[in-house]
């Protein structure tokens, strides 16, 4: 059956159509509009970008648009967020989570009021058999398969991974990861769990509703990220567990660098406060001058660990990681390798 | 800037204007499109551009010195300068690490360091196909069958053209070349058909493979020792799947794009996976590639082998010897393009084999595959096993993988069964999906012209209330 069809539409009536089509996207999706304003950078364009996509939201809001459309995506995420598994293991879905406006709203008060019971200082040595690994993209792919491969090398150590990519700390509203560390701890019921967010973290901060609330680059950007990272720190260590942060590498891009770097700073301090240890593999993949390393020594061989982006690990890279976090691990628990068990 | 983001849509929407109210001074209008096409790379990274632009110089005036010389050793040498330099230039930033990485084992082995040096080198995204695709137009300048670029700026345009730069697919110079140095059209005679290709190429890429990428792929093929044996299936169904739905997106994007703007890009795919054998699936799996290979690999070292082969052999032994030989080094060059990883040389090898058995039992032995749904349904398997080795990370995982499917006692995570109906429905589409898209462009036709933009933004919304969240990049970006 033939594709081809022949009237000829006249150019003025086909881009008119395009463009009334490419408004009707704007409105329907002006709530991201809106977010993609908020984030802009430079403090000259900003203040035109965001009255002009605050106009647009203003409209589409008032003609019931960016409503109808989220109760739509939501029915349909609803449905493909809550996955009837078959022939294997299921998750138990836990719906229940505080909601992050409120103690965006109220820092120091909520900060107090999260502070949970610490159980186990750090520095413990404790001997975990149970260890969860979760995080973004990099816990997904090769990152974290190659440290639940390192670590299943020691004696009695089950390891469990969840990794859900293009997902953070700054984005509630985009992927809840209290809500999910609540459903993995009661599923696994873990005694340590490996932590990495950041790389999509370089942003702006969302409520869990979607509200704007901090551009990066901001102090008060760092006291909320600082206050969730607290927050979910406590969140893991509910019920003795212990949990250990992996902080992000460096990247080739400088000005990049100097994001993750201010990132890794509000982190660790975090972290810390809350009871936990922090990984820095930025001293892992730079080089003595604190550079961005492309290539290093690793089981007898020069490899090259990151990708060709300048930002991912490349396999090599990870595996080299991964070591070295398995290394910081053997230094405060108590970890048998196999090899030396027999 | 990916093609289904609001940002790639303002730049296409402005750059279609521009284009349009260019078209009475064509010059103008093309120079434009090569900004434009300049700019949709640049946004990838600056250092791209100039990679494309001295490839296209290279190849430009190899091509016309070849034009002008008179002798035949003279145009040959111009060939190879094109052909050798463009190949160098694709070897170094797509090769050379993999290079580096299979001699540092090699000496390893012996217990010695390799002397090579570890060097970080950026990978230019479409670097295979925009060289082959210079391949392709010199070669045919050679053979005298091309059309010649009248000027470089039409030349850097046919390389750089923005919607089939980054995947193809691989357009000859009487195919896209024509089309830029002739008038172009006055208007849009195939708008409906632009539009349909265009909500296709979205629904394939943002709904379906990338639903089946992030609730199921990317965790089976990451760590398949905590799947079971269904999910390993599953998921061996579901990237057989993933892989059409991403390129032939891509591939009804940049054709609907391609259309919008006035020139017509080939089709990629026809059906591949109802196919009869593994040769009809290789006339319709990424067609202009296939095609190319066909044409600038495999019958040039056929006939040359088959030559070569007649002192031995007679006319018919050393034909059909020669094919197969060229079949298989054509196959493992094949996967050798698609990535620079043992995997992928593999996966072209392993084509090659199936291509070499197919055509001794059919040329040789005079024994057919046998057709209908058993042949369809052997030859949909024979490639999903291939596509196991494609998209594992390493052999050793693809050999775990092909273990695990076995292992029917296993115990660890399934599947979702949502990806069940997805899969099924890109199935049915193989075989039903041209008639609804001809139906969807009838029934647009009948319409009203106001009424039209209706049903397009109608269509184009259910298609992105489907999609899941985030975005997920393309895989044949990769190669």
């Amino acid at each position: 059956m033939s594709e081809k069809t022949s009237p000829v539409i006249p150019p003025s009536k086909a881009l008119l159509a395009a463009w009334l089509i490419m408004a009707a996207l704007l409105l329907v999706f002006a709530r991201d509009v809106s977010r993609q304003a908020d984030s802009t950078e430079s403090p000259l364009l900003r203040p035109s970008t965001t009255t002009g996509a605050g106009l647009l939201l203003g409209v589409a809001q008032s003609l019931g648009v960016v409503k109808a459309r989220e109760s739509m995506q939501s029915a349909v995420h609803f449905v493909y967020d809550n996955p009837l598994m078959l022939a294997g293991r299921a998750y138990q879905v836990n719906t229940q989570h505080e909601t992050i406006t409120a103690q965006a709203n109220d820092p120091v008060a909520s900060t107090e009021a999260t502070a949970a019971p610490v159980i186990n200082e750090p520095n413990s040595k404790s001997k975990p058999s149970s260890i969860l690994v979760i995080g973004d993209s990099s816990i997904q792919g090769s990152l974290g398969l190659h440290i639940e491969r390192k670590l299943e090398e020691y004696e009695d150590v089950v390891v469990h991974r969840f990794g859900q990519h293009s997902t953070g700390i700054a984005r509630p509203d985009y992927f809840d990861w209290w809500d999910k560390i609540e459903e993995l701890k009661a599923e696994y019921e873990p005694d340590l769990i490996l932590a990495h967010w950041g790389d999509n973290d370089c942003q702006g901060l969302s409520s869990t509703e979607g509200e704007f609330l901090y551009h990066f680059n901001t102090d008060e950007w760092d006291a909320e990220y600082g206050r969730r990272i607290e927050d979910i720190t406590r969140l893991m260590r509910e019920g003795g567990c212990d949990a250990v942060l992996i902080g992000a590498p460096i990247m080739r891009s400088k000005s990049f660098s100097k994001k993750i770097e201010r990132l890794n700073t509000v982190v660790e301090a975090a972290v810390t406060k809350a009871g936990g240890l922090y990984i820095s593999t930025w001293d892992l993949t730079s080089d003595d001058a604190g550079d961005y390393m492309v290539s290093v020594e690793f089981e007898g061989k020069k490899r090259v660990i990151r990708a060709a982006d300048g930002i991912h690990l490349s396999v090599h890279g990870a595996a080299y990681v991964a070591d070295g976090i398995c290394s910081f691990l053997e230094d405060h628990f108590t970890m048998v390798p196999l090899e030396s068990a027999e | 800037m990916q093609f289904a983001t609001l940002e790639f849509a303002a730049f296409f929407l402005i750059t279609l204007t521009l284009s349009w109210v260019l078209r009475p001074w064509r010059l103008w209008q093309k120079t434009f499109l090569l900004l434009a096409s300049y700019s949709f790379y640049a946004a990838l990274r600056l250092e791209f551009v100039a990679i494309i632009f001295v490839s296209s110089l290279l190849f430009y005036f190899a091509g016309k010195a070849l034009t002008m010389a008179q002798r035949k050793g003279a145009r040959l040498a111009w060939l190879w300068v094109g052909v050798v330099l463009n190949l160098l230039l694709l070897a170094v930033f797509k090769y050379y690490n993999f290079f580096t990485d299979s001699v540092a084992d090699l000496f390893s082995l012996v217990g010695l360091s390799s002397p090579l040096p570890v060097i970080e080198i950026l990978f230019p995204v479409g670097i295979s196909f925009y060289v082959f695709q210079g391949i392709s137009y010199i070669l045919d300048l050679y053979w005298k069958r091309g059309l010649q670029a009248p000027n470089l700026l039409d030349f850097l345009l046919f390389q750089a053209f923005f919607p089939q730069l980054l995947a193809g697919p691989i357009c000859r110079s009487r195919e896209l070349l024509e089309q830029i140095v002739g008038s172009g059209p006055r208007g849009l005679p195939e708008l409906n058909r632009a539009a349909t290709l265009i909500l296709s190429g979205l629904f394939k890429k943002v709904v379906l493979a990338h639903f089946i990428d992030a609730h199921l792929v990317l965790n089976v093929f990451t760590a398949p020792e905590n799947y079971t044996a269904p999910a390993l299936w599953m998921g061996m169904l579901g990237y057989t799947m993933l892989i059409y739905w991403d390129f032939s997106g891509y591939t009804d994007l940049a054709r609907g794009l391609g259309l919008l703007l006035g020139f017509e890009i080939p089709e990629n795919f026809d059906h591949p996976y109802i196919a009869r054998d593994i040769s009809d699936f290789w006339r319709r799996w990424h067609i202009t590639l296939s095609f190319w290979l066909r044409d600038y690999l495999f019958l040039p070292l056929a006939s040359k082998w088959s030559g070569g082969l007649r002192r031995w052999l007679d006319r018919k032994q050393s034909a059909l010897w020669g094919s197969q030989l060229a079949v298989l080094v054509t196959f493992v060059l094949c996967g050798l393009w698609h990535g620079a990883a043992w995997t992928f040389v593999l996966w072209g090898t392993y084509h090659g084999i199936l291509l070499f058995v197919h055509h001794g039992l059919r040329n040789g032995l005079r024994l057919r595959w046998r057709g209908g749904w058993w042949g369809t349904t052997g030859t949909l398997l024979l490639v999903m096993l291939g596509w196991v080795l494609f998209n594992s990370a390493d052999i050793s995982t693809a050999g775990l993988y092909f273990s695990r499917m076995l292992d029917f006692k296993a115990a660890g995570t399934g599947f979702e069964l949502l990806v069940v109906p997805f899969i099924a429905l890109g199935l049915l589409l193989q075989i039903w999906g041209p008639r609804l898209r001809a139906v969807y462009i009838r029934m647009c036709e009948r319409l009203p012209f106001f009424a039209r933009p209706v049903a397009w933004f109608a269509t184009g919304m259910v298609v992105l209330m489907l999609k899941p969240s985030g975005i997920a990049p393309y895989i044949y970006f990769g190669f």
